[in-house]
């Protein structure tokens, strides 16, 4: 009974245009056991469980589910089947209490009306056993995220699914959480069930499953019972190659002060209230500060507002000694004239010479003559001042002030804010996304499919979404596809970015990791003083992982500041030289990684535990650690 | 059985295209959507005929593909029928490119055309008179543009609003303050004929005199919107809008300026679209402002269907404009091929039947670009048989 194959996949093939996502892949999966799959992005997995659970049909090969031959075609056929998911990214309905998700779908009736009562005590029981700790009435928008999971394996449970498939289920939770999570995962294999678990994390792996099927380039490589194994081995066996596990870094070199961010209030149109309560902190040159905090706590404001991608409400972001040549070169070559203005005037022009061609007739060549003279004495005009002051030159050529805002009751036009000098701090709350960028900032979004990429532009035109109309690709508004192309093949090359067609291939086709890939390429290329990384490795393997955070590091040691956000403690630990844990919109603690544990980063990341004196620490912008 | 399935294959090999070559290329492959769309359409207005009257419905369908080319005077009309609706087919195709859908075009070819007829009867140039429709069409779409980008106004809403307004304005100020010696005696809610030198110059060619130069300019224009749509830097971020709005955010395209500025490139297309209308050389139309009808101009409209034809090509709106004024042109020989022909209730819907179908032409764009990379065409339509072959076998 022990040793029955609840599942069997033999030879499964599936090709997508230019890849051949799986090739050839058998597994098993036992009765009772815990079955890691593990590998680098793109190496098929997700193709794998998706054919698994209805969402493809696989060009060869046959599925046994219970010792017969079955073929899923959609994912109603994998529940009638008791195959069940939980996704990367929950599929739950937000404004629902848990107990209403548990039961949507299959919903119990009683003469043809709604009766959650009827389940009620079944699902309480099915808590009860395997120490889940869940409020049913709660809505799931009001449910930290460690919960949410636990309706979504309830879910599965309710619908009495035996097999039970978990995508990266670990990647957004504390840990605490997945402490959590392991125990309830071990004793529903106790109780019979069997579970496929996809992870990159080799420790989770190590800890809890029985067996590993490690997969390679859609290819599987076999599998190994996780006893007779070493995490070394199986990094070694995913990738190709010996990956270095834990990041060796020099020690951070202090310098000046990169971006100071003071008072900082951001007010969320969408939620309606107030998510980030006046921050204060600063990132140095050549550090790398790290913000840590489980998702939802306002991270995602706070980047946003540093971008320009939300308003600020008030408070100050400034972005000290602007004046590489490099970025003011950039910025000249756009224009500066406010465009609306111009485009009226033309226009404005065009309809006088309506009018004055109905009203006097045909005669419309005087027009033309009037406004000829007209503008040549403006020319000369404009002429005759730019002559005088080329000769009074010592005089006019005196030094631009440092710009300052204004105080806030005063109203600033857009353009003289947009057109302050380039030298010296700049105030970049009130200034456009472009003008941010072409001041010294880059940014690796959190949302790669909303912000980071056009899923349907090809490799090329997304290697160059934020400087298309840098002068090296483009002449006169026209664009050079050969500049392009030769860029996005040097980077290609240097970032290590597989898809089908090269530069051509269309983003939508490739694999998740390499997508990020090609962000983080495009960003880090541009080499500026402040690079902002949500996230940067999220959902990557473990190879790429190493080779981005050596490219950070990189820019770190060549005296960049680099502000990482991130939501998994092993990078946070691995990269950062200062950690500030945000809770709720405030940032509850500064740590050394050195002389912290992630128990207590946890502990803080969960709000139980506060710096006292936090608030005038960051605002003196001491580096004085509890 | 198998020996005849796989003889009928062979017949038609040459017909099945691999999928990966189809989709190699997304204008080929949009082409190939297009040209099923519109002979699916052709197949269901046949259909239509066969029900009404079978026996006429041969000839019918002969008549309605044919009658455009038959006679020098016939191919004439197409193409003159055809060059305003490449420019409102075009209006609605840019403004598609920022996911914009601009139904105030027909208000736009409105107020053109009224302008354009004004200044022609003030005794202008017909270049000059092409200018001015271009520019009140522009600012036209102005409004609708500044109101979305600015206020968040949705582009549809303000767009039908401005039509009735400029359709309401237009009756007002003919009856008010239009000249009288530009009206007609007779019908005074009516503009005179477009005078001689405002009408656009015939090319010459024999027999096709209302060939005007307007098509030359309309292949122009074609090519300068495909340039400034694949060649520019402002096309460039008016794709990446329209294909994914927050990441042109985050790279820092100006919006409120794409929003703007494509939304009054499409209305000064749509106001070309207005002084062509009215302005062919030979005896051009009259322009009509009565307030009381109550209808709009049709030609904005059919600049809808024109682009959804061509699936939003600029290049393509040429040809899908064509195929429109063809079949539009052969109701009235449908009218008339025998004693037993349909009466007007019945071509109107045979008409609607065949560009209702035709428009659906990006869902057959959408089929072909899920084809898999194994499968040819032909195989993709024959592929469930194999399957069963297969498993009757294996069992």
């Amino acid at each position: 009974m022990e040793n029955e194959n609840v599942i069997e996949l033999r030879h499964i093939s599936k090709s997508f245009p230019g890849i051949k996502a799986n090739d050839d892949i058998s597994l098993t999966l036992r009765k009772g056991e815990i079955h890691a799959l593990l590998g680098e992005n793109g190496a098929g997995k997700s193709t794998l469980m998706s054919i698994l659970f209805g969402l493809y049909e696989p060009d060869e090969g046959q599925i046994f589910v219970n010792g017969k031959e079955e073929k899923i075609k959609n994912p109603n056929d994998a529940n009638r089947l008791g195959i069940g998911m939980v996704h990367q990214h929950f599929k739950l309905v937000e404004v629902f209490t848990a107990l209403q998700n548990i039961i949507l779908g299959a919903e119990p009736t009683k003469f043809g009306f709604l009766a959650p009562k009827k389940v009620r005590a079944s699902i309480d029981a099915l808590c009860k056993k395997f120490n889940f700790k869940v409020n049913l009435d709660e809505k799931i928008d009001n449910m930290p995220v460690g919960e949410q999971q636990k309706v979504e394996i309830l879910k599965m449970l309710y619908r009495q699914n035996d097999i039970l498939i978990f995508d990266e289920p670990t990647a957004v939770l504390t840990p605490q959480e997945i402490n959590e999570l392991m125990n309830s995962m071990r004793e529903l294999a106790k109780e019979g069930k069997s579970i496929l678990f996809i992870s990159h994390k080799l420790n989770e792996i190590m800890e809890v499953s029985d067996r590993v099927t490690v997969l390679q380039r859609g290819k599987c490589l076999g599998t190994l019972k996780t006893k007779d194994t070493n995490p070394q081995e199986l990094s070694r066996l995913m990738v190709g190659r010996d990956v270095e596990l834990k990041i060796s870094k020099s020690e951070p070199k202090n310098g000046k002060e990169i971006l100071t961010v003071k008072n900082l209030k951001v007010f969320n149109y969408e939620k309606k209230k107030e998510t980030i309560h006046g921050i204060n902190f600063n990132v140095r040159a050549g550090e790398i500060v790290c913000i840590a905090g489980i998702e939802g706590n306002g991270q995602t404001d706070l980047i946003y507002a540093l971008t320009g991608l939300e308003r600020v409400k008030s408070g100050e972001i400034i972005l000290h000694n602007v004046n590489s040549e490099r970025y003011t070169k950039k910025v000249n070559s756009i224009k500066k004239e406010n465009w609306l203005k111009k485009f009226f005037r033309y226009i404005g022009i065009g309809l006088g010479f309506i009018w004055y061609h109905i009203k006097f007739g045909c005669s419309f060549a005087w027009y033309y003559v009037k406004l000829a003279f007209k503008y040549l004495g403006y020319l000369i005009k404009k002429l005759s001042y730019l002559l005088v002051k080329s000769i009074k030159k010592d005089k006019c050529n005196k030094e631009k002030p440092v710009f300052e805002v204004e105080p806030r009751n005063k109203y600033v036009s857009y353009f003289e804010v947009e057109n302050q000098p380039l030298l010296g701090d700049v105030h970049l709350e009130r200034i456009s996304i472009r003008a941010r960028n072409n001041r010294g900032l880059s940014h690796i979004p959190e949302d790669r499919h909303k912000h980071g990429l056009v899923l349907d532009f090809n490799l090329r035109d997304n290697l160059v979404l934020d400087k298309y109309f840098d002068s090296h690709f483009q002449k006169f508004g026209f664009i050079n596809n050969k500049a392009r192309e030769k860029y996005a093949d040097e980077l290609i090359e240097k970032y290590d970015i597989r898809s089908g067609k090269g530069n051509k291939s269309l983003v939508r086709s490739m694999s998740g990791g390499n997508q990020q890939k090609a962000i983080v390429a495009r960003e880090l290329e541009r080499e500026t003083p402040l690079l902002i990384a949500v996230q940067p490795t999220r959902g990557l393997d473990v190879g790429a992982i190493e080779a981005i955070h050596k490219h950070i590091l990189s820019s770190r040691d060549s005296g960049n500041a680099v502000l990482l956000v991130s939501l998994e403690l092993e990078e946070v630990m691995n990269l950062a030289d200062r950690i500030l844990v945000m809770y709720n919109g405030d940032i509850v603690g500064q740590f050394d990684p050195k002389n912290v544990t992630t128990d207590e980063l946890g502990l803080y990341m969960s709000g139980a535990k506060k710096q006292a004196n936090i608030k005038a620490v960051l605002k003196e912008g001491e580096m004085i650690y509890e | 059985m198998n020996k005849f399935i796989s003889g009928v294959k062979a017949a038609f090999r040459p017909l099945a295209i691999g999928a990966h070559s189809i989709n190699k290329r997304e204008w080929f492959r949009n082409l190939l959507a297009s040209v099923i769309s519109i002979l699916l359409g052709l197949l269901f207005g046949f259909l239509v005929m066969l029900c009404v009257k079978p026996q006429s419905a041969f000839p019918g369908l002969w008549t309605l593909i044919s009658t455009g080319f038959s006679s020098a005077a016939d191919f004439n009309r197409v193409i003159y029928k055809a060059t305003p609706m490449i420019f409102s087919g075009m209006a609605i195709a840019f403004a598609f490119k920022l996911n914009l859908f601009n139904i105030g075009v027909t208000g736009q070819v409105t107020i053109g055309a009224f302008s354009s007829l004004l200044c022609g009867l003030g005794g202008a140039n017909w270049f000059v008179c092409l200018l001015v429709g271009m520019i009140s069409g522009a600012v036209a779409g102005f409004i609708p543009g500044f109101l979305k980008a600015k206020f968040g106004v949705n582009e549809v809403l303000s767009g039908i609003m401005l039509n009735w307004t400029i359709y309401y304005i237009i009756g007002l100020a003919g009856r008010m303050w239009v000249p009288r010696e530009f009206k007609d005696r007779i019908n005074p809610s009516e503009l005179l004929m477009m005078p001689e030198a405002g009408r656009m110059p015939s090319l010459g060619i024999p027999d096709m005199q209302q060939i005007s130069a307007g098509l030359i300019i309309a292949v122009i224009v074609v090519i300068i919107i495909f340039v400034i749509l694949n060649k520019t830097n402002f096309g460039f971020e008016l794709q990446m809008t329209g294909k994914n709005q927050y990441a042109s955010q985050y790279s820092g395209v100006n919006q409120t300026k794409s929003i703007i500025l494509a939304l009054t490139i499409s209305g000064a297309l749509a106001g070309i679209c207005g002084y062509m209308l009215y302005s062919e050389p030979g005896s051009p139309t009259k322009f009509l402002w009565d307030s009381s009808s109550n209808t709009l101009l049709n030609d904005g409209f059919n600049g809808i269907s024109v682009s959804l034809i061509a699936q939003n090509s600029p290049i393509g709106c040429i040809f899908s404009s064509i195929v429109l004024t063809v079949i539009d042109g052969a109701q009235n020989s449908l009218k008339t091929i025998s004693e037993n022909a349909y009466n007007t209730h019945y071509t109107e819907l045979i008409k609607s039947v065949v560009i209702y179908i035709a428009a659906l032409s990006s869902f057959f764009s959408m089929a072909l670009r899920s084809l898999n990379d194994k499968n040819d065409l032909l195989s993709y339509f024959t592929r469930d048989k194999k399957k069963k072959v297969a498993t009757k076998e294996g069992k």
